[in-house]
């Protein structure tokens, strides 16, 4: 060969090899969500179907309608943080692609994320798959083992007693308020990862919260804390049953909606 | 025709495959090993140019607890100069050292306090993978929530209860309080290898035990300016609190070579510009 | 969009009387004859008021509820107007994400529900038979069937449409629709109760509202007027005198249940048998619409979905009349007539293939326009056909739409023994796409273009033989 070409080739080698090898799983491509496979590039027709409006092209949480989503609601947001509110594993760490795939699944409730449910599960995990590639936290780091939840203890007065106790010693009521109306005398100044204020959870508007609506989504939220938000991890605080106990104070706190009438269902929000 | 051995014809891949290696491999760790006859790095961080004013804050919640004294203000204490000039609180460290004495960090067990509303220390060393323990000694409402190389949000409604949490990514953490102290900062380093020291009220700091050889040192210290601020409402003093944004860190490097139990000296001198 | 009455206009030309004959056989010929007239006439006044009332473009693509969730169309639609499966969830719904945000009053006060869509475009038509005067302006001259073609730039009617909730699962559609000279009609107009007692599984529809058909013919992804509708929704045998049509928006009452993803769905309509004509024109019957459907996931090809459905009423066949004119609403000797039909939703990839199957049968009354209170033509019998059709939509991004479409309608009894077999028989093809050159949350722009065929058998005017006509249609189909 002329030793012009015989060069020319050996840059076109060394280019294709820097390509093949740089392309090759340094990143995490995949998701594993029970016996679901995901694949990242599948997720990314999904993404651009679904959650570009929003979380943007580069996953940063500044898509187009970002700027104009209701200001009542958080902002979309930002995967290339690598934080995340609803997870099952503790404060600090990654979430568990299950954690994500819920989250997708569920929406989160009085935020502009809908419920992406009707998606197929293959679906979702791709997306998961996707939304990973957006921080290198994913490639970087291994989820922890997701937090244990106790079993439920039974619902007595007792236990009533003790929870109302343990909101009072933890301090709940400083960002929640005294009677859980997210009111306390720090909720004002609360900030979210971004900046952008962020109000406590008011126990007495319904039975759902932004990471799931059961007892067992509650207790979670407590032993993982909703990183990027304000409220912190009370796995260190709460041992055994003394969640169980906490939660049931909680709920004591909030409007019953399952036995309203018609009429007031209709006319109350 | 020539023979050419097939492993000659692909050398050329060579610095392809070293790239793709280093990319990928982990980060080149630190090798810990016995060093004999090894060299002191010592010297004094000091401030040249004009002394820049105290950033502080008026202190907007709990005076009884954060506020013994009645100062009405707290000092952020982003930038602490003696009135020799010398500078504390800056981490000077060996930039590129891969291989010398097993991990040992002053204090031994690092231990981060919320006495009277402020973090103490203000710059704390833990090893990477190591355990950090942290408590408040305040009977109010405290937390700690860190950005940066660690995320950990851990709350302190209970006086004198520890917390630990391990330190796994090499970095530096910054500290808040989201319950209302604004002012509260600090920061925490998780370093990889023992050449780190803290300078002290004087600005003096020592590296000992440094295997022979040629080095860069770092000097490290927090931004001192305010960015910007998040204005948020104070429900009990009604008022409108804002929380800093401090700007970036700044760093000096010096070089020097440290030969077999001599004694290197090396001064920094910080400034604004 | 819709051009939902101009299905079979070139079908429903009067036609020249024959002069009467002297004997009874003749005689019969001449009373064929003459029903056939009639019931030509009959057929084409139901054509041109259906064409008036609902020939205009169905608007099924709404930016408004972009707007309000701050989502890209092509989250809830596969290609605009066509829902894919978390638009069909976000409809059975009644228009909500249920995340406690849906009710008005949480939306900021600027935000309003109203969305308009409209189509200008350029088309041509061609009708293989129509009865043309000899001579032009010349009744008297006779008629031959001949080729008519025309073509230019033209314009859709419009729609304007508001939907959204009035409160926390209070939803509610107000559609008035206009044909191309902007006379305006009210499409859809209704309120709905969603998820009552808590369930998902009753949500109660009042008003004037779309049929739950397999594939909504408001969304369909073909314009033309030959291509834009679903024959076997509208279908009549020549002469018959049933005005009920599945793709006419209904007026009435309906009860629609869902699974969470709506995988599973059922509804049950019981609706006047005005075919969604206001003012109570008819009489007091009513149609009762059922469809019952069940999708599971495929791994790797997709959702499945597979249903049936059932359209049961009945339609007067008399009148009381006032100085020779019906009185509306005086309908009476109601005839039954029934819809059935089985379908597969399915979705290969990005192929996403609707197979429709119905099988329908009127009253021997309504086949031969006979009053109840009449005797049938002799050898009258209640007309049956079978039909469906095969849609293949490729969607190859949500800004690119590759439609396809074959439909065919087969009489299987006819209502006359005298009329040919194949009389009334369709087939009919289409074939099209869309592209969108934007595609956010505050407006949408598609290019459409498309061709389609259809062949009416048996059906031209004069001669009684195949009827064809095609449209080739280019547009920008716009909404915001």
């Amino acid at each position: 060969m002329a030793e012009g070409a015989k060069h020319l080739v050996r840059i076109g080698a060394v280019v294709a090899a820097m390509i093949v090898l740089m392309s090759t799983p340094c990143k995490s491509q995949e998701s594993h969500i029970g016996n679901l496979t995901g694949l990242a590039k599948r997720g990314r027709p999904i993404y651009a179907r679904y959650c570009v409006g929003c979380h943007g092209e580069r996953g940063d949480g500044a898509g187009e309608n970002a700027p104009h989503v209701n200001p009542q609601f958080p902002q979309p947001r930002d995967f290339t943080v690598g934080l995340f509110k609803c997870r099952s594993t503790p404060s600090g760490s990654i979430p568990l692609d299950s954690d994500l795939f819920d989250t997708v699944g569920r929406g989160i409730n009085t935020t502009a994320m809908p419920s992406w449910f009707p998606l197929t599960r293959q679906e979702r995990a791709d997306l998961v798959a996707y939304i990973k590639t957006f921080s290198p936290r994913f490639r970087d780091e291994k989820p922890d083992p997701a937090v244990i939840i106790p079993p439920e203890t039974a619902l007595t007065p007792a236990s009533l007693e003790r929870g109302k106790g343990l909101y009072e010693a933890n301090k709940c009521g400083e960002c929640h308020g005294k009677d859980g109306r997210g009111d306390g005398p720090s909720a004002p100044s609360l900030r979210d990862n971004k900046g952008n204020p962020i109000p406590p959870y008011d126990f007495t508007t319904g039975e759902r919260f932004k990471c799931g609506q059961t007892d067992s989504d509650l207790a979670r939220i407590f032993l993982t804390g909703l990183d990027g938000t304000p409220m912190p991890t009370y796995v260190d605080y709460l041992q055994g049953d003394q969640i169980w106990d906490l939660i049931h104070y909680l709920r004591t706190l909030q409007t019953n909606h399952k036995h309203k009438t018609l009429w007031a269902r209709l006319f109350a929000d | 025709m020539r023979k050419t051995i097939p492993a000659k014809r692909f050398r050329f891949l060579l610095p392809a495959i070293a790239l793709f290696s280093l990319a990928c491999a982990a980060q080149t760790e630190y090798q810990a090993e016995a060093v004999t006859n090894g060299g002191t790095i010592k010297g004094t961080v000091k401030w040249s140019g004009p002394v820049l004013k105290d950033l502080s804050l008026p202190i907007t919640k709990n005076p009884d607890v954060c506020d013994p004294d009645k100062l009405k203000i707290r000092n952020l204490q982003r930038l602490e100069i003696d009135p020799n000039g010398g500078v504390a609180n800056t981490v000077v460290f060996l930039k590129n050292i891969s291989k010398g004495k097993a991990m040992s960090l002053s204090p031994a067990h690092p231990i981060l306090d919320q006495k009277n509303c402020r973090y103490e220390p203000h710059i704390l060393l833990v090893p990477k993978g190591g355990n950090m323990e942290m408590k408040s000694s305040d009977p109010i409402l405290h937390n700690i929530h860190m950005s940066g190389a660690a995320l950990y949000n851990l709350p302190f409604p209970i006086a004198d209860k520890v917390l630990s949490r391990v330190m796994r990514s090499e970095g530096v953490v910054d500290l808040k309080c989201d319950a209302g102290h604004v002012w509260m900062n600090a920061e925490i380093l998780v370093v990889a290898h023992p050449y780190y020291a803290v300078t002290d009220a004087h600005g003096n700091f020592e590296l000992t035990d440094v295997p022979a050889g040629d080095y860069t040192i770092t000097a490290w210290h927090e931004g001192w300016k305010i960015d910007r601020t998040e204005t948020v409402i104070d429900v009990d003093s009604r008022q409108e609190v804002h929380r800093p944004i401090f700007s970036e860190p700044k760093t000096w490097d010096q070089k020097a070579t440290v030969s077999a139990n001599g004694v290197v000296k090396v001064n920094f001198e910080l400034s604004d510009k | 969009m819709g051009g939902l009455g101009k299905r079979n206009a070139k079908s429903a030309v009067s036609h020249q009387i024959r002069p009467a004959q002297e004997s009874s056989v003749e005689r019969r010929g001449e009373i064929r004859a003459r029903t056939r007239e009639i019931s030509w006439l009959l057929l084409y006044s139901v054509v041109l008021c259906s064409t008036l009332l609902m020939g205009s473009p169905t608007a099924q693509a709404i930016p408004a509820f972009a707007r309000k969730y701050s989502l890209p169309c092509s989250a809830c639609h596969e290609a605009w107007p066509k829902l894919n499966e978390f638009g069909q969830v976000f409809r059975d719904n009644g228009y909500q994400l249920g995340n406690d945000r849906d009710a008005p009053i949480t939306q900021i006060p600027s935000y309003w529900p109203i969305t308009f869509r409209i189509t200008p475009q350029w088309h041509r038509e061609y009708n293989q038979r129509v009865a043309v005067d000899n001579i032009p302006g010349d009744p008297a001259s006779g008629q031959t069937e001949q080729r008519v073609s025309t073509s230019g730039f033209d314009i859709s009617g419009v729609d304007i449409w508001a939907a959204g909730t009035l409160a926390k699962n209070i939803s509610f559609v107000v559609l008035p629709s206009s044909d191309e000279n902007g006379n305006f009609h009210f499409e859809s107009a209704f309120v709905r109760f969603d998820n009552l007692a808590g369930s998902r599984w009753l949500n109660l529809k009042f008003g004037k509202f779309e049929l739950d058909t397999p594939v909504s013919e408001k969304r369909i992804l073909t314009l033309s007027n030959d291509g834009g509708f679903y024959q076997n929704y509208h279908f009549e045998p020549p002469g018959d005198t049933n005005i009920t049509e599945m793709g006419d928006n209904q007026l009435g009452v309906e009860l629609l249940g869902h699974s969470a993803n709506s995988y599973t769905r059922y509804s049950v309509a019981v609706v006047s048998d005005s075919d969604g004509s206001p003012n109570l024109p008819t009489g007091r019957g009513y149609d009762v619409y059922s469809n019952v459907s069940h999708a599971f996931e495929v791994p790797h090809l997709g959702l499945q979905r597979f249903g049936v459905l059932n359209f049961t009423g009945e339609s007067p066949t008399a009148y009381q009349t006032s100085n020779g004119q019906p009185i509306p609403g005086t309908g009476s000797g109601n005839k039954p007539w029934y819809r059935v039909g089985a379908y597969a939703l399915d979705y290969i990839g990005k192929f996403d293939l609707s197979t429709v199957y119905v099988h329908a049968s009127d009253s021997a009354y309504l086949g031969t326009g006979t009053a109840a209170n009449q005797p049938l033509p002799a050898g009258a019998r209640a007309p049956a056909w079978n039909g469906g059709f095969v849609e293949s939509d490729y969607v190859y991004s949500p800004r690119l739409v590759l439609v396809t479409r074959y439909e065919a309608v087969r009489m299987s009894q006819q209502a006359l023994p005298t009329s040919p077999h194949a009389l009334g028989n369709i087939d009919a093809a289409t074939v099209g796409y869309r592209w969108y050159p934007i595609m956010n949350s505050r407006a949408g722009l598609a290019w459409h273009q498309e061709y389609s065929w259809m062949i009416s058998r048996d059906s031209s005017p004069l001669t009684g033989r195949d009827a064809a006509g095609s449209s080739l249609f280019f547009g920008f189909d716009f909404a915001f």
